[in-house]
C-alpha cells in the first residue's frame, strides 16, 4: 500500500474513533438520564447498547492491527496507532461504566427514595464534556487542550465529595436507605471514574504529538485504576 | 506598446525594401553597361575588318612599299581613334599615334587571341581595343590590326542613371516609412488596443475598456469583445450580487448549515454550525464530516442523506443537552454527490416547552390542595358535623380560608397573566422615595407584630424622587414583607430602607429569617419557584414573580442576598426621575 493509502487508513480510524467516543458519551447520558427519570425501558437499551460499542473497538483494534502487518508503520503514525489502541480500550471501558449505571438503575426499579440527580447530571455532563473535548484534541494533537482538560476533573471529584458526605448523612439518619445509598455511590464512583479515564486519553494525546509518555498529574487519584466495574 | 518596438517591426521590412531597390538599381545599371559595351564592340570590330580589308588592299596592291603609317593616320583621323597594323610575326607596320594604355602582357594575350580566333576585344576604364587579323587574297595571313578608341567618347554616361537610382530609392524609403505608419496606425495599434483591453478583462476589468474604432473585421472583432465584456461583466456582478445576498444570509441566520461532498469532506460551514459544533472559523472546512459533527447519530444522518435518502430527526446532544432538528438531503445539480444538512437549535424552545408544562403542573398542583381540603372539609359536614354546632363552626372558618387562598391564588394568577402580557396601565408619578416605603409600613405594621416581629423603616429623606406608579411600587414592598414574614421566625425583625445607586434609587427589604440556599437565588423569582417547600405553608409561589415583573416594567431590576440562618436581603431598583 503507498503512503496515501496509509493516511487515509488512518483517517478513517480516526473518525471511527470519534464515532465510538460519541457512542459513549450518548451511552453515559442516556444511562444518567435513564436514571433521573426511572425510565426502565431507556436504562435496557443502554445496558443492550455496550454490546455495539464493545463490537466497534474490536473493529477497530483489527483494522488497526492489520495496518501493523501490512504497513510497518514507523515514527509519528506509529505512535498514533498505539495511542489509538489504548484509547479505544478506554472508551470501551468507560461503555461498560455507563452499561453500570444503566444497571443500577435497574436494581433501583420503581424504589422513589430521592436521588441528588442535580449534582449526578452536573457530573455527568462535566465527565462527557471532557470526553468530547479530550477526543477533539487527541485527533487534532492539541497538546495544549490535552494538558488543560484534566483540571476540569477537580469538579468533578468536587461534586463526588459532596455527594459522598450527603448519601453518608442520609444513611445515618435512614438506615433503611443504605442499599439505596450504596447504588448511587456506585454511579457517581462510575462518573468519577470515567473523568479519571479521561486524564489517559489527554496522556496519549501528548504521547502522540511529543512522543513522551507522562502521568498528568490527576489531582485526586485515590482509586485502584480497575478495581471497579458495577 | 513602446512606440520604439513598434518601429522595429516595420524596420526589416524597410531595409529589404532599400536593399532590393540597390540590387535592382546597380544590376540593371550594369546591365545596361554591358549590352552597351558589347554593341560598341561588336561596333569597333566591323570597323577593324574594314580596316583590315583597306591594308590588304593596300598591301596587296603596293606588297612591301605599302605605306600602312598614312592608311593608320587616315582612320585615326578620320574616326578618331587609334591605328596600328602588325606583320604575323608582331613587327609594327604602321601606326597612327598610339597610346595605349594596355600592358604589354594584357598585348601579348590579346595578340594571341586575335591569331588563334581571327580578332578580340579589350575592355578598361580608360578605352576599348580591338584588333582582327589581315588576310591576303590567297587566305594567308598578313599581319593584324588594332584599334583602340577611349571610352569616354562612346561609353554610356551612368551617373544620371546612377543619381536617378538613389532619387527612386530615398523616395521609395520615405514611402515605405509613411505606409509602414499609416499601417501601423490602422492595422497594427487596433490589434495592439484589443490585446491590452482583452488582457485588463483578464484581469476583471469589464467596465470603461478602450476598444479600438474603426471600421473594418477588427471593428467586428472589438465590438463583439465589447459585448462579451459588457454581459460578462453584468453576470459577474449579478453573481457577485448574489453570492453576497446568499452569503449574508448563510452568515446571518439561526439555523445551522453544513455541505460535505461525496468523500465526506466539510465543504461548507456557516457561524451557526460552528457555534453549534463549537468549531471556530475555517477550521471545520475539508475536514471530515466525523471530525465536525462529532455525533454518530448525526454521522448516520448524513450517510443516509449520501445514499439519496432525506430525512428529518430531532435529538438531544452532548453534555450541553442541545436539542437539535436536524434535515440531512441529498444534493442535485452541480452539486451532485454532496450532501446538505441543516440544524434548527430548538433548545431554547423546548426549554421554554418545559416551562410551560411545570407552570401548567404547578397551578394545578396549587389548586388541588386547597380544593382537596374544601372537599375533605365538606365530606365531613355532611358526614354529621353538622349537628355539632361548634365543629362545624370551625369547619365552615377553615373552609372561608381556604376559598380565601384560592380566590388569592386565582387573583395573582390573573395579575400576573396581566403584566406579562403587558395589560397593566402603569400611571407613573415624579415621587419621593419615602413615600413609596411609607404606605407599605403603615399597612403592614400590624400583621408583622401579630406574628411576633418587629417592623422598621429607616429613609433618609434627601433622596432625589422616582419615576413610579406608587399603587404598583406598594404592591411591591407588600409582597417583599409579606415573603420576609413568613420566612422569619417570631422575635425577628424586618427593616425597609433605600439609598441611592448612581441613576438608581435601590430599596430593600431586609429580615433575619432563615436565608436561602445559595443554589436557590437565582430561581425564587421563577412562578411557582419555592426553595423549600416544607417551611413556606401558605403563599401562592407568585408574589416574587409579579413583584419582578412589576419592577422590570419600571425599567429596574430586582435581587436577593442571602446567608443561610442570617437572613436575606431582598433589593429592586427604580431609575431616578
Amino acid at each position: 500500500m503507498p503512503r496515501q493509502t496509509l493516511d487515509r487508513e488512518i483517517h478513517h480510524l480516526q473518525d471511527e474513533v470519534l464515532l465510538l467516543g460519541s457512542m459513549v458519551e450518548q451511552a453515559m447520558l442516556n444511562a444518567i438520564d435513564a436514571l433521573k427519570r426511572r425510565d426502565h425501558e431507556a436504562a435496557k437499551r443502554v445496558y443492550h447498547g455496550d454490546e455495539q460499542i464493545n463490537e466497534k473497538r474490536y473493529a477497530i483494534e483489527n483494522r488497526v492491527l492489520i495496518l501493523f502487518a501490512t504497513q510497518q508503520p514507523i515514527a509519528h503514525d506509529l505512535r498514533l496507532l498505539a495511542a489509538i489502541l489504548e484509547v479505544i480500550t478506554e472508551l470501551e471501558r468507560m461503555g461498560d461504566y455507563a452499561k453500570g449505571i444503566a444497571k443500577i438503575s435497574l436494581k433501583i426499579g420503581d424504589d422513589d427514595t430521592p436521588i441528588p440527580t442535580r449534582e449526578i447530571s452536573r457530573m455527568g455532563d462535566l465527565a462527557v464534556g471532557m470526553l468530547h473535548r479530550a477526543l477533539g484534541a487527541f485527533i487534532a494533537e492539541d497538546v495544549n487542550m490535552a494538558y488543560r482538560i484534566p483540571q476540569d476533573d477537580d469538579q468533578v471529584d468536587e461534586l463526588y465529595n459532596l455527594v459522598y458526605r450527603k448519601n453518608l448523612a442520609a444513611m445515618i439518619a435512614n438506615p433503611d436507605i443504605i442499599d439505596h445509598t450504596n447504588y448511587i455511590m456506585w454511579v457517581v464512583h462510575n462518573i468519577e471514574r470515567m473523568a479519571d479515564r479521561v486524564t489517559n486519553i489527554c496522556e496519549r494525546t501528548i504521547f502522540i504529538a511529543t512522543g513522551e509518555l507522562l502521568e498528568i498529574d490527576a489531582s485526586d487519584d485515590e482509586w485502584d485504576d480497575d478495581e471497579d466495574e458495577a | 506598446m513602446q512606440p520604439r518596438i513598434r518601429w522595429r517591426k516595420a524596420l526589416p521590412f524597410l531595409v529589404l525594401l532599400v536593399l532590393g531597390l540597390v540590387v535592382f538599381t546597380v544590376g540593371g545599371l550594369n546591365i545596361l553597361r554591358r549590352q552597351d559595351d558589347g554593341r560598341w564592340e561588336a561596333h569597333l570590330i566591323d570597323l577593324a575588318h574594314l580596316i583590315a580589308s583597306s591594308a590588304q588592299t593596300e598591301i596587296d596592291n603596293f606588297g612591301e612599299s605599302a605605306d600602312l603609317n598614312r592608311l593608320a593616320a587616315h582612320y585615326a583621323d578620320t574616326l578618331e581613334i587609334s591605328v596600328q597594323f602588325f606583320n604575323p610575326e608582331g613587327l609594327l607596320l604602321g601606326s597612327s599615334d598610339f597610346n595605349s594604355s594596355l600592358s604589354p602582357i594584357l598585348i601579348n594575350d590579346l595578340v594571341e587571341r586575335i591569331l588563334s580566333d581571327g580578332q578580340g576585344a579589350w575592355l578598361s576604364d580608360e578605352d576599348i581595343t580591338v584588333g582582327t587579323v589581315i588576310r591576303g587574297a590567297d587566305q594567308g595571313l598578313l599581319g593584324f590590326v588594332l584599334i583602340q578608341a577611349p571610352s569616354v567618347s562612346f561609353r554610356l554616361d551612368l551617373i544620371p542613371l546612377w543619381n536617378l537610382g538613389a532619387i527612386v530609392i530615398l523616395v521609395a524609403l520615405v514611402i515605405g516609412l509613411v505606409l509602414a505608419m499609416v499601417i501601423q496606425e490602422h492595422a497594427v495599434k487596433p490589434v495592439e488596443d484589443l490585446i491590452i483591453a482583452v488582457q485588463q478583462m483578464r484581469s476583471g476589468n469589464f467596465h470603461n475598456l478602450a476598444f479600438p474604432a474603426g471600421a473594418n473585421e477588427l471593428q467586428d472583432l472589438s465590438q463583439s469583445l465589447k459585448d462579451m465584456a459588457q454581459q460578462l461583466g453584468d453576470q459577474i456582478g449579478a453573481l457577485t450580487t448574489e453570492r453576497a445576498k446568499l452569503s449574508a444570509v448563510l452568515n446571518q441566520m439561526t439555523d445551522g448549515v453544513l455541505i460535505a461532498d461525496p468523500e465526506g469532506r466539510v465543504q461548507l460551514l456557516n457561524p451557526a454550525a460552528e457555534r453549534i459544533f463549537q468549531v471556530g472559523g475555517q477550521r471545520g472546512l475539508q475536514r471530515s464530516v466525523v471530525e465536525v459533527l462529532r455525533y454518530h447519530q448525526l454521522v448516520d444522518l448524513w450517510r443516509m442523506a449520501r445514499e439519496g435518502q432525506r430525512q428529518t430527526t430531532m435529538l438531544e446532544i452532548g453534555p450541553q443537552h442541545l436539542f437539535l432538528q436536524v434535515t440531512g438531503m441529498p444534493l442535485k445539480a452541480s452539486l451532485k454527490g454532496s450532501t446538505l444538512i441543516l440544524f434548527q437549535d430548538l433548545t431554547q424552545l423546548r426549554r421554554l416547552e418545559t416551562v410551560r408544562r411545570d407552570f401548567i403542573s404547578n397551578v394545578s398542583h396549587e389548586l388541588r390542595t386547597p380544593l382537596a381540603s374544601l372537599k375533605a372539609l365538606a365530606e365531613t359536614l355532611q358526614e354529621g358535623a353538622l349537628d355539632d354546632p361548634p365543629a362545624a363552626q370551625r369547619f365552615i372558618t377553615r373552609m372561608e380560608t381556604e376559598i380565601d387562598n384560592l380566590t388569592q391564588l386565582v387573583n395573582e394568577l390573573l395579575e400576573l397573566s396581566r403584566i406579562e402580557s403587558g395589560k397593566v396601565p402603569l400611571s407613573f408619578h415624579r415621587i419621593q422615595p419615602c413615600d413609596l416605603l411609607s404606605p407599605a409600613f403603615e399597612r403592614m405594621t400590624l400583621q408583622v407584630e401579630r406574628a411576633g416581629l418587629s417592623l422598621m423603616m429607616d429613609c433618609p429623606p434627601d433622596l432625589p424622587p422616582v419615576f413610579a406608579d406608587p399603587d404598583r411600587i406598594t404592591q411591591v414592598m407588600i409582597n417583599l414583607i409579606h415573603n420576609a414574614l413568613k420566612f422569619t421566625p417570631p422575635g425577628g425583625q424586618i427593616s425597609l430602607s433605600a439609598y441611592r445607586d448612581g441613576d438608581y434609587i435601590v430599596f430593600f427589604v431586609k429580615d433575619t429569617g432563615v436565608g436561602i440556599p445559595k443554589k436557590d437565588l437565582s430561581r425564587i423569582f421563577e412562578r411557582f419557584y419555592k426553595a423549600d417547600r416544607a417551611r413556606t405553608g401558605g403563599g401562592t409561589g407568585l408574589g416574587l414573580s409579579i413583584a419582578r415583573h412589576m419592577v422590570e416594567s419600571h425599567g429596574g431590576f430586582i435581587w436577593a442576598e442571602s446567608e443561610e440562618a442570617q437572613g436575606s436581603t431582598f433589593y429592586f431598583s427604580l431609575p431616578v426621575a
